[in-house]
């Protein structure tokens, strides 16, 4: 037998199922409440297009170093997946980061009129599609 | 390129009296029937039937057996005892003895696998997962149907992201307006978007397995909530099971190999009063 599967194998018995249930599900909701407020906190702002998705990143980053401070540096030693599991965001809160971005960003900005110039309504142009 | 240029030019400005009445509605909406989705399915969900004593027990013996050869390879269980539960069991699989019906006869031949679609009780799970699905697909469609009805053929919202042309009939249908650019939707897009983000609020105030959220494993099978419904009572061949179990048994007897083994080596080296020369490979 590969001896690396054989240590893998051994590493997930010492795993209590119950306890990463637990673990999983509070990562979880802090991960949904990180995303919601760095949405809220994008769309509030008024960032754009990269900009959001980067403070999505930073957030998520942040989160995760918390995190990773809470498992005291080894995330390894309570969840299964180690610290990818622990900075993995999800699929699901990826949207809940776009639906509570575009909601505050269209409540606070949505309907303000924005006159642009067709100088900077150029360069806006080709910061968007380039 | 031109279009592009022509379409970042043009500002909306956006009645907020659409902003009151129809994207916070929807939103409003929408989480309050994913609740009321979830308690639905609640109400929906008969308790799985109560199992005869010797049925439960021909379920744990299996149990049984397969807990004590997960860990084999590294097992807790002092030899002695592994080889005796081994044993045990692997004598009362050949014996028949936690079998429901009682070991066989002389001659007999093993009874036929039952058929899935035969058994009531096997019926029972399946109709419960299929009335959990439709509670998940008919308020989907009602709020889709809505949303087409009331509020169709206007712009509704600003994304804060750009999207490629291609999304533009899917989120823009009803508004017939060729150059406008994409981050204008409608709001069906506003559902969509809805939909897919509200899942880890339904997992915050209902729980984690609850049934508004349209987690990926549900979506991936209709008869996904069926099989774990009909779990308990899907109809097995124990025959086959118990003389699988056997032969897995003996190949854990092989793999076998107790935690405890030279621990006292494993101690002293570890603090030292060993010389970690003489390690031997184990």
């Amino acid at each position: 037998m590969d001896p690396n599967a054989q240590d893998s194998e051994q590493q997930q018995q010492l795993y209590y199922p119950p306890h990463i249930v637990a673990n999983q599900s509070r990562i979880y909701s802090t991960k949904f409440l990180t995303s919601c407020f760095a949405g809220a906190a994008a769309g509030i702002l008024g960032l754009e297009n990269f900009r959001g998705f980067a403070l999505f990143v930073f957030a998520t980053l942040l989160s995760s170093a918390l995190l990773w401070s809470r498992c005291k540096g080894l995330p390894k030693n309570h969840l299964p997946g180690g610290w990818v599991e622990l900075v993995n965001p999800g699929q699901e809160n990826l949207s809940s980061f776009l639906l509570a971005w575009t909601l505050f960003y269209g409540i606070v900005h949505g309907e303000t009129i924005q006159p642009i110039s067709p100088l900077q309504a150029d360069g806006d142009a080709n910061q968007v599609y380039d | 390129m031109t279009a592009d240029m022509s379409s970042s030019t043009v500002s909306l400005y956006l009645d907020p009296q659409i902003r009151d009445w129809v994207l916070f509605p929807i939103t409003v909406v929408m989480i309050l029937v994913g609740v009321l989705r979830h308690y639905v399915v609640l109400l929906l969900q008969t308790p799985p039937k109560k199992l005869p004593r010797a049925a439960i027990r021909e379920q744990r013996a299996v149990l049984r057996s397969q807990v004590l050869r997960a860990t084999a390879a590294k097992s807790p269980i002092p030899p002695h005892i592994y080889h005796a539960i081994s044993l045990h069991l692997d004598d009362a699989f050949a014996a028949g003895k936690y079998l429901k019906d009682g070991p066989l006869k002389e001659g007999e031949a093993p009874p036929a696998a039952p058929n899935i679609l035969s058994d009531p009780n096997a019926m029972d799970g399946m109709m419960t997962g299929m009335k959990a699905q439709m509670v998940m697909m008919v308020p989907q469609m009602v709020i889709m149907g809505w949303i087409n009805f009331f509020f169709q053929g206007f712009v509704l919202i600003k994304l804060p992201f750009p999207l490629t042309l291609g999304f533009k009939s899917m989120l823009q249908r009803g508004i017939e307006t060729p150059d406008m650019d994409v981050r204008w939707v409608s709001s069906l897009s506003w559902y969509f978007l809805n939909f897919f983000g509200l899942n880890g609020l339904y997992r915050l105030i209902l729980g984690s397995d609850n049934s508004a959220s349209q987690s990926s494993q549900e979506m991936a099978s209709p008869f996904a909530g069926a099989m774990q419904q009909s779990q308990p009572g899907q109809p097995m061949d124990y025959h086959k099971i118990f003389s699988a179990e056997r032969d897995n048994l003996k190949f854990s007897e092989g793999l076998y190999n107790w935690v405890g083994d030279d621990v006292e080596t494993r101690v002293l080296r570890k603090y030292g009063k060993l010389p970690s020369a003489t390690s031997r490979t184990s």
